[in-house]
């Protein structure tokens, strides 16, 4: 399946930002094949080291008592300008924000071309948002995505009760 | 180590240029310290960053057949804005590089106080350059490191 990942937002500064969050891609790419090189297991330590990085974003979240209010601190100014984010659908026990696009992957294109490999390391990725809200008390489930050959990636939170 | 930025304060595109490259870096610390604790060396990160700095030889700096070309490809805005950086000397066999603030340090200070571990990363990062270099018939020699409590970087690019 073609994956179709454009970016649709053109200033000079998204165009600076996308250049860098591209490389980010790249190094993870490239960590995860040379950890691999090494002997690691590539989908162990992928889905461990990306983990940590979702739990450590969760500093930068403040307090909130509903879903809605993280899903608007989620949707952030950087998130807008990078990953063209749309609001799906939102009540108080879920939400569904989609991709239109991702520089992470379009780093990872950059790359390698090997589907099978692109599928396995956005899923890893995808691991950020599966650390994020296990630290923050959510719960998260990744629907279709770009590098499945979808037009957006589709993120689903769903609030919890927080314990007493 | 001191690791201020002085200029572009209050500027948005530096800001934003800054939250970029922190993100890198947070990524490649956490990637870093996740092969570390399951046995690796340092210097699988080194070839990580080597061989993304060859990739980029090949594309974004394909058509640099100079000192003076590559130079001044290597300063994005990313580097003049969010790193300080600086083309401090310029000739025919080559050029320093200064960076007068760096964002990858900034955070990797966030995220840890051991200052062993911060230079492991910061010449992983730098590894990135000499395989740019190294495509180019270049070396590069890192005479200077924030991350080595200078003041500065300063990356000297020199042809052979």
């Amino acid at each position: 399946m073609e994956i179709k990942n454009i970016p649709l937002v053109n200033d000079r500064l998204s165009k600076e930002v996308r250049f860098e969050n591209e490389k980010r891609g790249m190094i993870y790419y490239q960590m995860v094949k040379h950890a691999a090189v090494a002997g690691l297991d590539k989908e162990t330590f992928a889905r461990a080291a990306v983990n940590r990085i979702g739990r450590d974003n969760s500093r930068d979240f403040g307090e909130y008592g509903t879903l809605p209010e993280f899903v608007y601190s989620f949707m952030n100014e950087g998130l807008i300008s990078q990953f063209r984010p749309e609001l799906k659908e939102m009540d108080d026990e879920s939400a569904r924000v989609d991709f239109h696009y991702c520089p992470m992957l379009g780093g990872l294109t950059n790359m390698t071309e090997d589907q099978e490999e692109l599928e396995l390391l956005c899923d890893c990725a995808m691991e950020t948002d599966r650390g994020l809200t296990s630290a923050v008390g959510l719960g998260f489930e990744l629907g279709r995505t770009i590098a499945n050959g979808h037009d957006t990636c589709e993120l689903c939170f769903k609030w919890k009760e927080k314990k007493a | 180590m001191k690791n201020v930025p002085e200029k572009y304060i209050g500027d948005k595109s530096a800001d934003t240029l800054r939250a970029a490259v922190e993100n890198q870096a947070k990524w490649l610390y956490y990637l870093t310290v996740e092969g570390m604790e399951r046995g690796l060396s340092g210097k699988f990160a080194e070839d990580a960053m080597r061989e993304l700095g060859e990739y980029y030889a090949d594309t974004e700096y394909l058509d640099c057949h100079t000192p003076k070309a590559l130079a001044g490809k290597l300063m994005r805005r990313s580097m003049e804005l969010g790193h300080e950086a600086e083309i401090s000397v310029l000739g025919e066999e080559g050029f320093d590089l200064t960076i007068g603030y760096c964002p990858m340090v900034h955070m990797w200070s966030e995220l840890t106080e051991d200052t062993e571990r911060i230079r492991v990363l910061c010449g992983a990062a730098c590894s990135m350059y000499e395989g740019i270099a190294g495509k180019k018939g270049m070396h590069v020699e890192r005479t200077a490191a924030i991350a080595q409590g200078c003041g500065s970087c300063c990356l000297k690019f020199r042809k052979g």
